[in-house]
């Protein structure tokens, strides 16, 4: 059974792969690829962001830090020390981790709403100094010209979405191992599972640490893409916006919020010209999915694919059931 | 040395100003247990409506800010009984992001209706200076210190000294127990709701007089506000007075002594590590499990 | 068994997804007719339409809309005896710059616009260029004060002042001939006091070209350098900011903001704070040019600030000629009584001349030619006339103004060659 089923994943594992190595022979226009990869930026972001929000329940507000880390350290790295990509992005991956790591020991001293904030004040003590170390971020101006990681727009997409495969199933063989299960039972009840003898605190360190690292690199993969590194990229606005993307995909469910990445950003592209209208949207979207949709666009599918099975099975009120 | 206590009297009525629009914060936390994010949002919508009570009705300033209280209220109440009320058995994330959706949804329809066009409140006050063994302080900075106060007392003297107040505070303790002890907890929820949206009318209205009035104006203040009650801890009234003087005079004092673009930084800094040490603010309750 | 079925969604919903963007985002339909010219012209837009922005976005959109239904009304642009109408594109960029390289390669790429009105906000004005620069598309704007779209970019038109020669306006202004100051009607006593100059601005691109424009004009005419004071962006009071720019002990102050709710309230805070009040002679207030506006000063009024004796420029002499009227009312007639008129004004100018400057072209494609001819453009503004110079940027004397009694006055005095040194043609880093 359980080979069948590895077999199956396989073949369909196979088929997405496909589909994504041969898009880029069909999409000639440099839009389209700029959104894909961009989309697919965010969701490398929003997967690692998700094994937080999802799997413990700590909302964080400040992860737009650990993007424009990775995302400065890689620029700098490459324009004012010459560096290789291949120097530059593990390294802001890295950076990005061991700031998030040092972070991680005392915010989760925080829960909560107190969690929620704690991470925003260190994601504004991040952009304050983006903003005004001038001699090495480039102050309000940022860092502009920063070199392209790829002469074309393909390469990126190739180089970025093989990055969202390899990270997506290593976020999803941690979420399906001890590990994962381990957080679960954390995020049902702490104190439970502290008692059957899980190092709660380790665990929680370990997957902050990691959602840092994989931001970071996100954040390095964006400022090459775009070709400039600036404060405004990295603000509170950004990190919500991660938070909104996760939720509206589904928290918890890991495939959710890479859906989401790509929905909002298709949602942003078709009501672009609705300005304030577009903004509503999204606010009016956030709720009813909590309200009505707990578990997001992937919740909900799979919500009507077991209704229609059977009906009655209960779900769980809360998308990220909060610690307290 | 009067360059130092020019800056603390400075901080105190930034402060002040900041503690005013906290306070409703508070409230609604107090009940609810939530951290309204778009509270800032009815904020702005305060301001807006004593213009248009101004403008429109002719009324003047203290009418108008009566009105909007009132108004205000009500759209508090609207909130919690569309929004929040529902929600009862979702956890405490899913209300905080159900804010962030409010606050993209109020802001925006705000931007759309009201044009993104300045809008001015007339107020009453002159540009008057009071001076004090060479300290200064104007008029209006005064009038929003006495008023923060007048509204803290009054709140107090709410909580602790009147029935609904009483129950309040019973269903801020011990939700359960409240309800078996045959409160209304929906009621006391309303009742927040209306305090938390009728004070922020007043603050907005008089920061909106002191500034000037846009359907951007809710956002910033509002961040300054939620970092003024975590540090002082969350539904805690005395935190958000500690809360919002601290902030003010650190913010105050980093501009005068550090630098003025950095100043802020003083500010998530303090909060940080304030929490670091003391998880639930200075005076905040640990939270109800 | 759930894990396979995650996997198949996964596959089928990428699938749905991606045709999705491909069907979704292309609504632009091209009307080309055989020999390559369309008879639509599209011009792009990218503006701040929400956000903190939103205000000068919303009159920067208006301005166009107003220059286009202008043209349209009128059968259209004349390019080479055929009407061709103009079709605008404006998408809200907000206040993130990596939006602004999203809808730039969408202007470009899909809706295949080869010129682009905006972005304003600095930054994301740097991202747009690299994209349109290479690709031979045309950027303009009326309000972005940036040598960003004068020297630092090949295909662009910056059709305003930007902030280094705006400070050099002031700071001439204050190094004139007394007899000059005195014939302009301006209080020569208090302006030859003047010997500390200090800034307060945000702290953000525009305002740094500023300072440098500032202190360079300082030191270039003997005047002592004050300092700065530069407000975080998301400052809500602004008390602490203003007082320490009263401990700077300056005599003259430029107040480098540019949006009434980042000016009204430091104005309300130096009346308050003694020390900086400008009515009773304690300083000298310099103003940003929209500060110079009518607008402004009756905003002010109406808050219980008096902006007299305020110096301010501006690119246009005081809105009192028949030509100017004409506009604005055309303008609050078009957007209600509430628009920024001036702000609106600008833009519609700096578009109806672009469009002269299509229809000499004679072309909407040949954006070699079309830069050409731009460039020898002359547009009779209600203003001034305008013309660019060989690196894209206006030609565009300041026009310095006072405020008297609520009103704003001319001096007279105007300058153009002298301001155009330093950080007036290089881009500040």
């Amino acid at each position: 059974m359980s080979k069948i089923t590895s077999n199956k994943k396989l073949l369909s594992l196979l088929i997405v792969l496909v589909i994504v190595l041969l898009l880029p022979l069909f999409i000639n226009n440099a839009f389209y690829l700029q959104i894909l990869v961009v989309a697919g930026i965010w969701a490398i972001v929003v997967l690692g962001l998700d094994l937080l929000v999802g799997y413990t329940g700590y909302v964080s507000f400040g992860h737009a830090a650990y993007f424009g880390i990775g995302g400065y350290t890689s620029a700098i790295l490459v324009m004012k020390f010459g560096a290789p990509f291949w120097v530059s992005l593990p390294i802001a991956a890295i950076l990005a981790g061991v700031i998030g790591y040092l972070i991680s020991k005392p915010s989760f001293r925080l829960t909560g709403t107190y969690f929620a904030i704690g991470t925003l004040a260190f994601a504004e003590i991040v952009n304050i100094i983006f903003t005004n170390w001038e001699s090495v971020t480039g102050g309000v101006y940022g860092l502009i010209g920063v070199p392209a990681l790829f002469p074309n727009l393909k390469l990126y997409f190739y180089f970025v979405y093989a990055f969202l495969i390899i990270i997506g199933f290593i976020i999803y063989r941690l979420a399906a191992s001890p590990v994962g299960k381990a957080l679960i039972a954390t995020k049902e009840n702490e104190n439970l599972a502290q008692s059957i003898g899980i190092d709660i605190l380790r665990m929680k360190q370990f997957v902050f640490t990691l959602s840092c690292v994989i931001a970071g690199f996100g954040g390095a993969l964006l400022v090459h893409l775009v070709g400039f590194a600036s404060p405004l990229s990295f603000t509170v606005n950004t990190s919500l916006e991660l938070i909104v993307i996760i939720i509206i995909g589904g928290a918890g469910t890991l495939i959710g919020p890479v859906f989401g990445a790509f929905f909002l950003l298709i949602l942003s592209q078709y009501l672009a010209t609705f300005t304030e209208l577009r903004l509503m949207i999204y606010g009016l979207v956030l709720i009813l999915v909590i309200k009505y949709f707990p578990g997001g666009i992937v919740g909900g599918i799979k919500r009507l694919a077991t209704s229609m099975k059977k009906k009655g099975r209960k779900l769980d009120g809360t998308i990220t059931s909060a610690k307290s | 040395m009067v360059e130092f206590f020019q800056s603390i009297v400075n901080g105190i009525a930034v402060g002040s100003a900041y503690t005013l629009t906290g306070l409703g914060l508070t409230v609604i936390f107090s009940v609810y247990r939530i951290l309204n994010l778009a509270h800032g949002e009815i904020y702005m919508l305060g301001a807006f409506i004593s213009f248009f009570s101004m403008s429109y009705l002719n009324v003047p300033f203290f009418v108008a800010i009566v009105i909007s209280m009132i108004a205000s209220g009500v759209i508090g109440m609207i909130l919690e009984r569309l929004v929040f009320r529902p929600m009862k058995n979702h956890g405490e994330a899913d209300f905080l992001i159900v804010t962030v959706g409010l606050l993209f949804f109020i802001s925006n329809l705000a931007m759309y209706v009201f044009t993104p066009n300045i809008r001015s409140i007339q107020g009453p006050f002159e540009q008057n200076t009071f001076n004090f063994l060479g300290l200064n302080i104007s008029q209006q900075r005064l009038f929003i210190i006495i008023i923060t106060v007048i509204l803290i007392v009054a709140l107090h003297y709410f909580n602790f000294h009147t029935k609904t107040g009483k129950q309040m505070r019973a269903v801020a303790q011990d939700k359960h127990a409240a309800q078996l002890m045959g409160i209304n907890v929906n009621r006391m929820g309303v009742i927040a709701f209306f305090i938390a949206a009728a004070l922020a009318a007043v603050a907005g209205t008089l920061m909106g007089d002191m500034q000037s009035i846009n359907p951007a104006m809710g956002f910033a203040p509002l961040l300054m506000a939620v970092i003024v009650v975590i540090f002082g801890g969350l539904g805690s009234v005395i935190g958000a007075i500690v809360g919002g003087l601290t902030i003010g005079i650190v913010q105050s004092l980093s501009v005068t002594y550090f630098s003025s673009a950095l100043s802020n930084i003083l500010l998530y800094l303090i909060l940080f590590l304030t929490l670091m040490v003391m998880p639930n603010g200075l005076f905040g309750r640990k939270s109800y499990e | 068994m759930i894990n396979k079925k995650k996997f198949m969604m996964s596959a089928f919903m990428s699938l749905l997804i991606f045709s999705l963007i491909l069907a979704g985002c292309s609504n632009s339909s091209t009307s080309t007719n055989s020999n390559g010219d369309s008879d639509v012209f599209k011009l792009g837009g990218l503006m701040s339409l929400t956000g903190a922005a939103a205000l000068l976005g919303t009159s920067e959109k208006q301005g166009v809309d107003l220059a286009i239904d202008e043209i349209n009304e009128a059968g259209g642009l004349d390019i080479n005896g055929k009407k061709v109408k103009v079709e605008f594109i404006p998408y809200d960029v907000g206040e993130d710059p990596t939006k602004a390289v999203e809808y730039t390669q969408r202007l470009i790429n899909n809706d295949k616009v080869n010129m682009i009105v905006g972005a304003r906000e600095n930054t994301q004005l740097a991202g747009e260029l690299k994209i349109t620069d290479p690709a031979k598309v045309i950027v303009f704007n009326a309000t972005a004060s940036t040598p960003l779209l004068s020297v630092g970019a090949k295909y662009g038109f910056n059709f305003t002042d930007n902030g280094a020669i705006e400070k050099h306006s002031l700071i001439e202004l204050l190094a004139d001939d007394p007899a000059v100051l005195e014939k302009a009607g301006l209080d020569v006593d208090r302006i030859k006091d003047v010997k500390r100059v200090a800034l307060f601005g945000r702290n953000e691109m525009y305002v740094k070209q500023g300072v440098a424009g500032a202190k360079e004009a300082s030191e270039k005419h003997g005047f002592e350098w004050a300092g700065d004071v530069l407000f975080p962006p998301g400052t809500t009071d602004f008390l602490p900011f203003v007082t320490k720019l009263k401990e700077l002990k300056p005599d003259a102050v430029i107040l480098d903001t540019y949006s009434y709710e980042l000016m009204l309230p430091p104005l309300k805070e130096m009346l308050q704070i003694g020390g900086l009040d400008w009515t009773k002679g304690d300083i000298l207030l310099l103003g940003n040019d929209v500060m110079g506006t009518q607008h402004f000063a009756d905003t002010a009024k109406e808050e219980g600030i008096n902006v007299d004796g305020a110096i301010t420029f501006s690119a246009a002499a005081v809105g009192t000629t028949p030509e100017i009227d004409a506009l604005y009312e055309r303008i609050k007639k078009k957007f209600g009584k509430d628009a920024q008129v001036s702000g609106i004004a600008q833009t519609y100018e700096a578009t109806m001349m672009v469009f002269k400057g299509l229809e000499e072209a004679g072309t909407t494609t040949d954006t070699d030619k079309i830069i050409e001819a731009i460039k020898k453009t002359e547009y009779d503004g209600v203003r001034f006339k305008m013309t660019v110079d060989e690196y894209g940027q206006l030609v565009q004397p300041e026009f310095m103004l006072t405020i008297e009694d609520g009103v704003v006055k001319d001096t007279g005095i105007t300058y153009l060659e002298e301001l155009y040194y330093g950080a007036a043609n290089e881009i500040v880093e």
